[in-house]
Parts: C-alpha cells; sequence; structure tokens
C-alpha cells in the first residue's frame, strides 16, 4: 500500500514549450475601430466633427491644422439627465456625513423614573430623556460617519463623458492643441494667453501624460483657474467647472479611442454586474 | 486519519532510514509543492525552444478571444429575418435609428405589472422623430381596424414609447426602411 503512495508522488518530468506570444495579432484587434468610426453611415450623423489644431507656443492663436473627432463621442446626444447624475454622483461619493444626535440611551441621566406612574395626576413617563421631552434623546436622528457612497452604472458614467464632451464642443468650450510646449515659466504667459483667447475664468488642460512639460506646469502651478490633468482623470465633474477645456492632440485620441473602445467591446454584460467593494 | 496513525505505527516499527522516507510522504496534507524537488538551477532543467509565430498560435488566439464585437458576416439572407442597415434605402429619410453595438434595432417590449401594461420602446431615434412617430401610429392603425394608440415622445432622450406589444411589427417597418 505504501509503494502505491510513494509511486504516486514520483515526479512526472515536465515537458513544456515555451511559447513567445506575436503581439501584432492582438494590436491588429484596435485597427477594427476604425470599422468601428465606419459604422456611422446615416446622411444625418456621418459628419466628423472637425475642429481646429491650435498652438500654445504663442499668446495668439495660430492654427496648425483641422482634426477629425467621432461623432459618436463628441456629437453625442447631450443627456442633460445623465451629466446630472453623474455629477451628483460624483459629489455624494466621496462624502461623508458627520452630522450626529444622541438618542435617549446616550444622553446623560433619566434613569430614574421622574415621578410615580399613579397618583400625581401628571402624565406617566419613565425617563426624562425620552424624545418627547425637552433636551430628551432623539430618535432617527443622523449618525456619525454616514457614507454616501454608490456607484454609477458604468453605461451611465461612460455617457456622462460622452455627452459632456458633445455638449463642451457645441458650446464652442473645448479646444485641441498640438502639444503643452511654452517658451517660459512664467506665469504670466498663460495668463494672458487665457485672456487674449477668450477661454473664459477657468482653463482645465488634458494631457495624454501625466507627466507635463515643466514649462507649463511651473507656470500654472500658482495660477488656481487654469489646471491640468491627465486624460484618465478626466471627469464630468470637472469639465462642467472649469470654463474652457483644453486638449492635447494625443489625449482627445486616447480618450476617443477609450470611448470607442467601451462602446464596442465585446464583454460589454461583465460590466453591467453589480458593483462590489472587494472586487 | 487512518493514514497517520499508520504512519505513527511505523515510526516504531521500521527502521531509521525508513522513518524519513515515510515522513516525506506526509505532505497529502501539507501541499503537493513540498514533495517536488526544490529549484536548481535552469541548467538542470530540459531545454526550452522559443518559437516566434507557431502554425498553432491561431488556437491560442481564439481563446484569447475577441475584443470588440465583429462585424456581421455579409449575406444576401439572413435565417433568423436580421437584416443589415440599407443606406441606400434610408439616404432620403428625414429620420434614423442608430443600430445597437450589436447590430440589432433598438425596438424592446417592455412589460411592467405582471404582465398587464406592455409597452413597445423604441429609442436611438435621431433627426425627426415625430414624424417617425406618426408613420408608426398609422402603421398600427391600419392593422388594429384603426383603433385609437396611445403613444409618448421623450425628444431629450430621443425615445418613443408605444402602448402594446408591437416590437415585430416596427421592426418590419424599420428593415423594409433600410434601417
Amino acid at each position: 500500500m505504501l509503494k502505491n503512495i510513494i509511486n504516486s508522488f514520483i515526479k512526472i518530468p515536465s515537458t513544456r514549450l515555451f511559447v513567445t506570444a506575436p503581439t501584432a495579432s492582438i494590436v491588429t484587434q484596435s485597427s477594427s475601430l476604425s470599422n468601428a468610426l465606419e459604422r456611422y453611415k446615416s446622411p444625418l450623423v456621418t459628419e466628423p466633427r472637425e475642429v481646429w489644431l491650435e498652438n500654445l507656443e504663442t499668446e495668439e492663436t495660430q492654427r496648425l491644422g483641422l482634426m477629425a473627432l467621432h461623432p459618436e463621442v463628441f456629437a453625442d446626444t447631450p443627456r442633460i439627465d445623465i451629466v446630472q447624475r453623474n455629477v451628483h454622483w460624483q459629489r455624494l461619493y466621496k462624502f461623508v456625513s458627520f452630522a450626529h444626535t444622541k438618542t435617549r440611551a446616550e444622553k446623560r441621566g433619566g434613569g430614574r423614573k421622574p415621578w410615580p406612574q399613579k397618583g400625581t395626576g401628571r402624565a406617566r413617563h419613565g425617563s426624562i430623556r425620552s424624545p418627547i421631552f425637552k433636551n430628551g434623546g432623539r430618535c432617527h436622528g443622523p449618525r456619525s460617519p454616514t457614507v454616501h457612497f454608490y456607484m454609477l452604472p458604468f453605461w451611465t458614467r461612460l455617457r456622462g463623458l460622452t455627452s459632456t464632451l458633445s455638449i463642451k464642443l457645441a458650446q464652442d468650450d473645448l479646444h485641441f492643441v498640438n502639444d503643452l510646449e511654452i517658451p517660459t515659466d512664467d506665469s504670466q504667459f498663460i495668463k494672458n494667453l487665457v485672456e487674449k483667447r477668450n477661454w473664459g475664468p477657468s482653463v482645465l488642460i488634458v494631457d495624454d501624460n501625466d507627466i507635463m512639460p515643466q514649462n507649463i506646469s511651473i507656470a500654472t502651478d500658482s495660477i488656481n483657474y487654469v489646471n491640468l490633468m491627465p486624460v484618465y482623470g478626466l471627469n464630468v465633474y470637472s469639465m462642467l467647472k472649469h470654463d474652457t477645456v483644453v486638449f492635447t492632440k494625443a489625449a482627445a485620441e486616447r480618450i476617443q479611442e477609450k470611448i470607442l473602445f467601451h462602446l464596442n467591446r465585446i464583454d460589454a454584460n461583465r460590466l453591467e454586474k453589480k458593483f462590489k467593494l472587494n472586487q | 486519519m487512518a493514514f497517520r496513525s499508520l504512519i505513527k505505527l511505523q515510526k516504531v516499527l521500521l527502521p531509521l532510514n525508513t522513518i524519513s522516507r515515510s515522513i516525506s510522504i506526509m505532505p497529502l496534507k501539507c501541499g503537493r509543492f513540498r514533495s517536488s524537488e526544490y529549484f536548481q538551477g535552469s541548467e538542470h532543467h530540459p531545454d526550452v525552444e522559443v518559437i516566434k509565430n507557431p502554425p498553432e498560435w491561431k488556437y491560442v488566439e481564439h481563446l484569447i478571444g475577441k475584443k470588440l464585437i465583429p462585424q456581421p458576416e455579409c449575406k444576401t439572407e439572413y435565417s433568423s429575418g436580421w437584416q443589415p442597415q440599407d443606406p441606400e434605402k434610408y439616404k432620403d429619410l428625414s429620420y434614423f435609428i442608430k443600430r445597437t453595438r450589436n447590430y440589432m434595432l433598438p425596438v424592446y417590449l417592455r412589460i411592467t405589472y405582471r404582465g398587464n401594461r406592455r409597452i413597445t420602446f423604441i429609442k436611438y431615434i435621431e433627426g425627426d422623430i415625430w414624424k417617425l412617430e406618426q408613420e408608426c401610429i398609422d402603421l398600427i392603425k391600419s392593422k388594429t381596424n384603426n383603433n385609437p394608440q396611445y403613444s409618448q415622445i421623450n425628444e431629450m432622450n430621443r425615445t418613443i414609447k408605444i402602448k402594446g406589444d408591437y416590437v415585430t411589427l416596427i421592426q418590419k417597418y424599420l428593415y423594409s426602411k433600410g434601417l
């Protein structure tokens, strides 16, 4: 019997064969995004949105060329209800309410019956901290900390992005620049640039990379109304908070590719499952 | 249980050199990884051949699966009754209905109140939504003895609701329009 067990532990010589994955065939799948681009054939919506590509090197606008944007991302139906739901969610998911009240048990005293049950002619009471007493405890009051976290459905979040981008573009609040290279690190240059280009009271600059060029980082650091953001941080609240949103060309292409991928991904049903905190 | 007691028994019965051997099979409980040898360096292992673009890779690819929804195959007729959009037919229409990401018509049946309320729901409408609604209502009226039909248009969300189950009827109508 023992021999049988020992035999079962004899190592089987491994016959492994490593195969390196040819990455090219995976990459070609993303090229079928261009097929997704061709999906729109309607005369009503075929036209890709064309925008000017500007520069940041000079205070005056110099138009470098035209850039085509996908209508499914930048010319979506502006669903202001979905935008509102996104803003509400972004406000609430990080909000913790610290409002707090004491119950009758937590209030000081109140353990003694205030007066006898019978014979006084007064109403019967068992505690001076009962909720109907002045200075009594509060029943069903707010308890601290109350977490207001919830998760918005994936498609509502995605649709919020496309709606907000489309609204911003339709209102001429979206600008596209080739890169973020500016000649000086002087904040006055950015102030003048925003003033001359009529970019309004606040500007959000979105780049593809989260390590921005040195000059623009230093120049915008002291200006509170000009903010930098990597493309992965793009959100509805910030886009609405800032008057003008400036995309670099790479950032616009990246967000467009990401959104188109999600709109056409094959495993979309995985995203519709219930959100779990510990997933 | 029985196996462990067996080993205890052998500790007494067997000579020393076999005890260590019998204890080495204890990993029945500890896990199989203890029973295998430790790594002695790659030179003690058989050589590994690295292949690029082998013919078998297509099977791996098949297992990985596609990332994006593939485009439907081009056929003259589909057994399911599904039809692709036809730009030649719909190009003169003043309205347009976008297909879903699975290339289906976005016409749905919404059943509520335990099956008592059935609502035909159309979404992704672009262009003249009022004209489409009128055409749908006229179509249903022609099929239902000119009974009055009830519908609701949400212009902001670009959707139409029609009371009653007319999903197949409307789908066929939209297919005939090339949408």
